[in-house]
Order: C-alpha cells, then sequence, then structure tokens
C-alpha cells in the first residue's frame, strides 16, 4: 500500500518538501497513531483503567448487597434502566459489580504482569549479559518453566495454599516470566557485542552500571511490546482460573469469576456470564492489538517508515 | 547425534526432577502438610499421629527421597477422599481426556493448517482479512466462555449436540471444537506467516524461473518448508492443549483427568493434586523431547552437535 502513488497535490507538496526534524518517540507515536485500531483500544484500554480508578460509593447500587427481590432481573434490552446490564442470582447489580470487579481483574493483571517483566528482565539481562554458568542455570530454569502447563502449576499453587489476591499474583507472574526472559536474553546477547560496550568497558565503567545504563535502555522497546501481550495472557489465565474457582476470595471478583457466577443460571439469564465475558475478549484485543501497533511502530523496518 | 539425544534426554530427566521438586515443596515447605491435609479443626494428637505415620518427621531430604522412589515405582500415594489408589483413579480417567485433547488436536490442524496456507497465498485479499479477524478474536475469547456460548447456541438453542457428557461421538463435537479454537488461531497465524517467509525464499523465486507450474512449486518446494517451524511448535502446544482441557472439561463435565483435578481441589485431595500436576508435566516434557528430536530429523540443515 505504500508503492501506491497519489495525484493529491498536498500530498506531493509533502514528499517534495524537506523533511522536518523529528524524535524517534514522535515517529514512533505517529506510527502508532496513524492506525484506527490501536487508537480505538487505547480507547478501550483507557475507560477501563478509569472504570477501575472510580470510587466504590460513586456506584448506584452496593456491587456486593444481595437483594433476593431482584433475582436474575434483564438489563436494558427489557426496559430496565434501573439495573442496565440486569441483576445476577443473588439480586446484585450486574453494571455495578462489572465495575467493582474491573479494579480486581485491572489490579491482580498489571501487578502481576508487572513483577513477571521485572524478574524476565533481570534474569534476562543477566543472561545475555554474563553468560557462562549464569546463562546455563537461568536458561534451564526457563526451559524447566516452559515446560510446566501454566493453568495446572496455578492449580497447584492455588488448589494447594489456597486462593488469596497476594497468591493470585505470584502464581500468575510466574507463569509469565520465562519467556520474556528468553527474548531479553537474545537481545542482550547481541548488544553486549557491540562496540559501545566495549568501549565502555574498556575505560572501567562498573558491570551493573553498564547493564543498567547502556543495555537497559536497548531493551526498553522490547520489555514494552512483550508485557503488552503478557497483560492479554494474564488477563486470559486470571479469568479461567477464577472461573473454576480459584481466584479472589468473595466478596472480592473478577471478571473471570462474574463468569463462573453465572453458569448455574444459563439458561435464565446468559447475560451472567455473557457480559463480563465480553469484557474480557475486548479487553484482551485491545491489549493485543496495542502490542501490534507498538511492535509496528518500534520496528526500524516497518513498511510505513 | 546420539550425543545429542542422551543430552536432550538428560535435561528432560533433569526437568521432571525439577517439577517432582517443585510439587513436593508446594506442600512441605510452605505449611505443614498434617494440618492441610486432616483441616484447620484436627487435634494435635491427631496430628502427631498421621506424622509420625506418614514420617514426617523424617529430613524433608529423605522424605523427598522417599517421594520420588515410590512415584518411579507407580506408587502416588491414596486419595484421601476414595481411599484408593491414586494412580488407579487417574489411569480410570486417561482415555477421556486423550479422546479429547486428540479430536482437538486432529480438528486444529486439519482446518488450521489449510486455512493458513490458504491465507497466505492470498496475501491481503478479502478471505485474508476475515481469517486474519478470525485469528484475532480466536486468541481473545476465553475457552471456557467459548464452550458456555458453544452450549448455549448448539445445545440450549438448536439442540444439535449434548450440552455435556461424554458418550457417542455427538458428545465429542462441541468440546473438542471450544478446546481447539485457540490451537487453530495460532496455527492459522503460524501457518501463515511461516509460508509467507518462504515465499520470499530464492529457491522460490529459482523454482518458479525454471519454468515450473504453480501448483508445484506450492506443493513441491514451498510448503515442504514452510511446515517445518509448523510441526514444532505443535510439539510446544502439548502443553496448552493439556491446560485447556482442564477448563473446557470442567465446562462440558467431561470425565477426564482435568475435571479430576479440579475437583480434588475443591475436595481438598492433595495426593490428586500432586499426581495429576507430576504426571502431566512428564507427559509435556516428553513431547517437547520428541518435537526436539523430530525436528532435528526434518530439517536436515539443522546442525547436530
Amino acid at each position: 500500500m505504500t508503492t501506491r502513488t497519489s495525484a493529491s497535490p498536498t500530498r506531493l507538496a509533502a514528499t517534495l518538501a524537506p523533511p522536518r526534524e523529528i524524535t524517534v518517540f514522535e515517529r514512533r507515536r505517529r506510527a502508532f497513531w496513524r492506525r484506527p485500531m490501536n487508537r480505538l483500544s487505547l480507547g478501550i484500554v483507557g475507560l477501563i483503567v478509569l472504570l477501575a480508578l472510580l470510587p466504590v460509593n460513586w456506584l448506584r447500587h452496593d456491587p456486593t448487597l444481595v437483594n433476593l427481590s431482584l433475582y436474575l432481573k434483564p438489563g436494558f434490552w427489557a426496559g430496565n434502566f434501573e439495573y442496565p446490564l440486569g441483576t445476577d442470582f443473588l439480586g446484585r447489580d450486574l453494571l455495578d459489580r462489572l465495575i467493582f470487579a474491573t479494579r480486581y481483574t485491572l489490579t491482580i493483571t498489571l501487578m502481576a504482569e508487572g513483577l513477571s517483566t521485572l524478574i524476565g528482565l533481570v534474569l534476562g539481562m543477566m543472561a545475555g549479559y554474563y553468560g557462562h554458568w549464569v546463562d546455563t542455570v537461568i536458561s534451564r530454569l526457563v526451559d524447566l518453566q516452559l515446560a510446566f502447563p501454566v493453568i495446572l502449576l496455578a492449580i497447584a499453587v492455588v488448589g494447594l495454599l489456597g486462593g488469596s489476591f497476594l497468591n493470585l499474583i505470584i502464581v500468575l507472574a510466574i507463569t509469565g516470566w520465562a519467556g520474556t526472559t528468553r527474548v531479553i536474553r537474545g537481545t542482550t546477547m547481541t548488544i553486549r557485542n557491540q562496540d559501545f560496550i566495549e568501549a565502555a568497558r574498556a575505560v572501567g565503567v562498573k558491570n551493573t552500571r553498564i547493564l543498567f545504563g547502556h543495555i537497559l535502555p536497548n531493551v526498553v522497546s522490547s520489555v514494552v511490546i512483550l508485557s503488552t501481550f503478557g497483560l492479554a495472557r494474564i488477563l486470559l489465565t486470571e479469568s479461567a482460573l477464577s472461573f473454576l474457582g480459584l481466584g479472589v476470595t468473595p466478596p472480592q471478583a473478577t471478571w473471570g469469576g462474574m463468569i463462573g457466577d453465572g453458569r448455574n443460571n444459563l439458561y435464565e439469564a446468559l447475560w451472567i456470564s455473557a457480559i463480563p465475558g465480553t469484557a474480557i475478549t475486548l479487553t484482551v484485543l485491545a491489549f493485543n492489538f496495542i502490542g501490534d501497533g507498538l511492535r509496528d511502530a518500534f520496528d526500524p523496518f516497518s513498511s510505513d517508515q | 547425534m546420539s550425543v545429542y539425544i542422551l543430552r536432550r534426554l538428560a535435561l528432560a530427566v533433569l526437568t521432571v526432577l525439577g517439577i517432582s521438586l517443585v510439587t513436593f515443596g508446594i506442600l512441605h515447605l510452605t505449611g505443614d502438610p498434617a494440618r492441610l491435609i486432616l483441616g484447620e479443626l484436627a487435634s494435635e494428637q491427631a496430628l502427631d499421629a498421621f506424622r509420625r505415620e506418614n514420617g514426617l518427621k523424617d529430613p524433608l531430604a529423605i522424605q523427598y527421597a522417599r517421594f520420588i522412589g515410590r512415584a518411579v515405582r507407580g506408587d502416588f500415594g491414596i486419595s484421601l477422599r476414595y481411599r484408593v489408589p491414586v494412580l488407579q483413579l487417574f489411569l480410570e480417567r486417561v482415555p477421556a481426556t486423550l479422546e479429547l485433547g486428540g479430536a482437538a488436536f486432529l480438528i486444529a490442524v486439519v482446518f488450521g493448517i489449510p486455512i493458513g496456507v490458504l491465507s497466505a497465498l492470498r496475501q491481503n485479499s478479502r478471505l485474508d482479512y476475515l481469517v486474519r479477524l478470525l485469528v484475532l478474536l480466536g486468541q481473545a475469547v476465553p475457552g471456557f466462555y467459548l464452550g458456555i456460548l458453544l452450549i448455549m447456541l448448539f445445545g440450549v438453542q438448536l439442540h444439535w449436540f449434548p450440552t455435556g457428557g461424554r458418550g457417542t461421538l455427538n458428545h465429542l463435537v462441541l468440546p473438542a471444537f471450544a478446546l481447539s479454537l485457540g490451537l487453530m488461531a495460532l496455527l492459522i497465524r503460524f501457518t501463515r506467516s511461516s509460508v509467507l517467509d518462504v515465499l520470499r525464499q530464492d529457491y522460490i523465486r529459482t523454482a518458479r524461473a525454471k519454468g515450473l507450474r504453480e501448483p508445484v512449486v506450492i506443493a513441491g518446494h514451498a510448503l515442504r518448508n514452510a511446515l517445518i517451524p509448523v510441526s514444532t511448535i505443535l510439539g510446544l502446544q502439548v502443553a496448552s492443549l493439556l491446560s485447556g482441557a482442564v477448563v473446557t472439561e470442567t465446562v462440558f463435565s467431561w470425565p477426564g483427568i482435568g475435571r479430576f483435578t479440579v475437583q480434588a481441589i475443591t475436595a481438598r485431595d492433595f495426593p490428586i493434586i500432586q499426581t495429576t500436576v507430576l504426571i502431566l508435566s512428564s507427559i509435556i516434557v516428553l513431547a517437547n523431547l520428541i518435537v526436539d528430536l523430530l525436528y532435528a530429523s526434518l530439517d536436515p540443515r539443522i546442525k547436530i552437535s
């Protein structure tokens, strides 16, 4: 699509004009912003973050309040605007519950991904930079982790230790670090062999300073892209665990747990599961689109440059 | 070649040992197994008797050696709930999971690879865009949510297939499809990019230049090379297929190992959880090993030292 020539005079003028100096960041930002799907995805994620930040007492109903007289009431599609997304089997407002669950879902996902990225980044840089036995040990650990079925590991840990907010974050973080380590290790190895690292070492810069001052800035873009996809993956794993009843303890709730809540009433009230299910799907799609968009924007060989 | 096989075998054994250490450690290092198994309300005397009976007073290293020694002989302990050997319960449920996993694998390969090839050969066509959209969706929808939607549409609304349980071929259709979708999406994406990659190679240009007809170029030269990387991810996906089976079996009441494990967690039946995690992880390690060796023999360019 880049080779198509346009007769539009303004565009012709733009191509003929001397290129204005723009920063690398600005070029990447523009490359990312050009795609409508990227803008839409960013909007969806922004909206979800806003919902998560909404104070609970701003909600119209108490998301944990049980009111059995409101058992399985359909929402706006049946003209019910007091409870626009309907109510669940305990008569709880699903819109407010969805918003309430957003903060747990998002907090767990973000913290687990943050932790997993941190572990993956540090181990990956160490393996790639130091090589030798450090690399061997870390790489074997990665192999070990990748051979472990994620859900089973999580089930084993949560099943044996019990589900709690913290356990869930740790387990999810453990499931994600290995992939990051592998990629960062490879990137670090290429950077390590470049002249500027050699020069830094020659003038006596300490290893830690080289790692965090010289190598880290060069792997940041990979980390950002990897962790965006990681968010999507962890959100999916978290929802599967919560669906199986291994998530946070009630009255705390996450989207996956809400789908599980609706399982016994699928016939009368499919919306209880369908609403959080749609929320998960949309959010994962948004994360994946942003990840793709970032990858294209960061790629110097991308077709749009 | 034989050195390579021996090294990979040694690594696989090491990985399985590592996994056994994790499953052993989760129960023994993070808490008091006697209290975990007997419950919070058990008396001090009962706990003490239980510890003496099960050798929980010995040093951890000895306990671990005993755990491994028994596991090698196929003795994984007695289920707390069923009061029969865990291995027997496990083996009774293996055929159901194999049936489901095998069917899902078959569906994913039979549809995924041809769709991926077609999508690559018609790059940027309407078909290609549709396929890419479906792939994105397929990777974003949680498997269990898709399962619920399939049950509601094809089971409850249309009455085409039963909503759960195992028996006839009809029972297999929905759960197998739900389980296969994630793998299928991955296969389509991977096949597509692999074929696109190969089509840009010089030897394809050579094949065309020497006047070979397009079907011969595609089938004889392009596909053979494009499918080598695809075959490797198939092996790696055994892990995610097994993980997915845990959730899918629960949604469709499929009497396999996955549902068995989830039920064991609810019942806090620790020997079962330990056993299923250990055996399934070992299967995954074995699958990865086989793929590595197959890969080496499929592609003569891979040098084995």
